[in-house]
């Protein structure tokens, strides 16, 4: 039992390091992918990715006990990492290690998920709006609003409409109330598209808006959006963190990173490891995608260098 | 008023009259075309030459109807013919099937108009895949036969690169197989060479020669460039200020131009086959497209002008076979005697 709660990190371990050689290798046949991992950080980044990702999807198999289970709530509580418990226990003597890997579910799922939401509507509200000047106006105002507004509030509101948030509408609420500055950074790129000669040569012979946005205008505005995924990640990682820690976000007993900081934030000087791994594991996912995000970014540019 | 040269071929595209106008920030409206007729035949190269801010590129723009609407509009009035159908009137649907199906257009700056993130071959296919209906494979094999027919070296292998990797020539070649994928009838260059290094110039207005030969399309040569119309051109149109000011066949312009700017123009290249001399400039600049000053548009830099320039604004006036020119010296041809300008411009033969 405790050599398996330990081989199973130790595998996820493996595999990750296995996954981003493998994928250097692969990749590095083609001018995209030397481009890619020309970044140092980029081979780190997608071993970390692969670790949490492998962790959420195998975490039933890779953790000794229950996520939720109170194993010992008087002799087990507040526990420092053991060989029995990798990470320690929290305060109600639940394994840390089985809940940050079932937490992983959560927060990854609501971080891509609300990522997507948020991103996919920017990138159409900001092409439309650079694209379309009729529409510009009015979807910048209604932009300017939604950046006015302080998002913790607007989630406050949209919580109190519910008496026990379902996480689809908790990942939509995210998702919606933060599209705002990709929009602006799409419409920014794509007004400087717009002008440039192959857009106007494109027009000149014969493509329609649709085919100009779709093949002239949005592949050469893939930075923004990359960029927007990759803060959008962390972002939403740190406001669910945020709504949790107010009680709002994920419901207890349910693992989230955000609620397991919220829990052990009031005992960390006597049991650090209840905050400390979330936290790290939050920070780790942040920089990695950050750091995807950059390399991306060079992957999709062709251009020798840019300017 | 209208095109002189009755020996051109039969009419392909017809220019009456366009006014191409733009509301500035201020409010006011520059007149950036401004009342220019001429007519394209079949198989034939017209030279629209003149000066940076002359309207020369937003009169090509015009006929594809690619000006930014707003801040910019085509006044009613104007008439832009294809074969006899208004361009002016057609919906944006059937005006897309003229853009690169029967007018084409390439431009001056190839690295800037080839789309960095798309490979040769499709960019060089997307005219056949939007207005030809082939499928994807069928345009890239053509993609890769106009790239023969244009001259690029192993065109196969060329069609996979991004255009970063090609050189400025091979851009313009590519340029060029695009907007002739689709065999259109008329072809607007706007300054096709400027971006290009000398050697390189010569060789992609031969290629236009030979092709325009072999495909039998009409050319709108746009360029600042009188020298490079002379050997390419049939017929040239010099425009200053937004409008026509000399039309003739481009023998007779070098032989007899009319039209003060015009003996400027021809005075401003500079002549290895002289004595070595300050080179010939026109005086002053050409005056904002907010205010074209009132009478002659050039009256306030010609050397000849008299009150009568300053009064009356002249309209092209018939002066020999072909050639017409908007200056009142065609009227009062003694005039040009009293008081030539400093530097004796000759005809070049």
């Amino acid at each position: 039992m405790t050599l398996g709660a330990w081989l199973a990190p130790l595998t996820l371990v493996v595999l990750a390091v296995l996954a981003a050689t493998v994928t250097r290798r692969l990749a590095e046949r083609r001018p995209a992918g030397r481009r890619f991992f020309r970044h140092p950080p980029a081979e780190a980044g997608v071993g970390i990715l692969v670790f949490f990702v492998a962790l959420a999807v195998a975490a039933p198999l890779v953790t000794p006990y229950h996520p939720d289970r109170q194993l010992d709530i008087v002799g087990l509580q507040h526990a420092a990492p053991s060989w029995a418990h990798p990470l320690g226990t929290d305060l109600y003597s639940r394994d840390v290690w089985s809940r940050l890997a079932f937490g992983a579910r959560i927060s990854l799922a609501i971080g891509a998920l609300a990522t997507l939401v948020a991103v996919t509507l920017g990138t159409l509200v900001g092409v439309a709006a650079g694209y379309a000047r009729r529409l510009d106006a009015v979807l910048m105002r209604l932009v300017d609003v939604g950046l006015a507004m302080p998002r913790l509030f607007i989630l406050l509101v949209i919580v109190a409409l519910w008496d026990q948030l379902p996480l689809p509408v908790l990942i939509l609420a995210i998702g919606l109330t933060t599209w705002f500055a990709t929009s602006r950074l799409v419409r920014a790129e794509v007004l400087r598209l717009r002008e440039l000669a192959f857009v106007e040569a494109a027009r000149a012979a014969g493509a329609g808006a649709v085919r100009v946005v779709l093949r002239h205008v949005l592949p050469n505005a893939v930075a923004p959006v990359v960029v927007s995924v990759a803060v959008g990640v962390g972002n939403v990682l740190l406001l669910e963190a945020g709504l949790s820690f107010l009680g709002i976000g994920v419901r207890p007993p349910t693992p989230s990173w955000g609620n397991m900081i919220a829990d052990g934030a009031h005992h960390v000087t006597t049991a650090p490891w209840a905050t400390v791994f979330p936290g790290l594991a939050i920070a780790l996912v942040v920089m990695a995608s950050t750091a995807l995000g950059d390399a991306l970014r060079d992957a999709f540019d062709p251009r020798p260098e840019a300017p | 008023m209208t095109n002189p040269g009755a020996t051109t071929p039969a009419v392909l595209l017809r220019i009456r009259d366009l006014r191409t106008y733009f509301v500035t920030e201020q409010g006011a409206t520059a007149r950036a075309v401004d009342g220019v007729s001429f007519d394209v035949g079949a198989g034939e190269t017209l030279g629209l030459v003149g000066e940076s801010g002359c309207g020369k590129t937003v009169t090509s723009l015009s006929i594809l109807r690619l000006i930014p609407e707003p801040p910019g509009y085509i006044r009613p009035g104007s008439l832009i013919e294809l074969d006899g159908r208004n361009l002016l009137t057609l919906p944006p649907r059937e005006l897309r099937g003229i853009r690169g199906r029967e007018i084409a257009m390439i431009f001056q700056d190839p690295a800037a108009s080839l789309n960095p993130v798309l490979r040769v071959g499709d960019q060089v296919a997307e005219p056949a895949l939007v207005h030809l209906g082939l499928s994807r494979a069928a345009a890239r094999a053509r993609a890769v036969e106009m790239l023969e027919l244009v001259g690029v070296p192993d065109a196969a292998a060329r069609a996979d690169d991004y255009p970063h990797q090609l050189s400025g020539g091979l851009q313009q070649r590519a340029m060029i197989a695009m907007a002739l994928i689709c065999r259109p009838r008329v072809l607007i260059a706007d300054e096709p060479t400027t971006a290009l290094d000398v050697t390189i110039q010569a060789q992609i207005l031969e290629l236009l020669d030979r092709l325009q030969r072999q495909l039998g399309m009409a050319v709108l040569l746009i360029t600042h460039d009188l020298g490079l119309v002379a050997e390419h051109a049939d017929r040239i149109a010099v425009m200053y200020a937004g409008q026509l000011v000399e039309t003739a066949p481009a023998p007779a312009l070098f032989a007899r131009p009319q039209h003060p700017y015009t003996e400027g123009l021809l005075a401003s290249i500079p002549r290895l086959d002289r004595p070595r001399a300050r080179l010939h400039a026109i005086a002053g600049q050409v005056p904002a497209a907010t205010a074209w000053p009132a009478g002659c548009r050039f009256h306030p830099r010609c050397p000849y002008a008299w009150e009568r320039c300053a009064r009356e604004e002249p309209p092209l006036l018939d002066a020999g076979p072909g050639q017409a020119a908007r200056c009142w010296l065609v009227a009062e041809p003694a005039r040009r005697s009293t008081r030539p300008p400093s530097p004796v411009p000759r005809p070049l033969s």
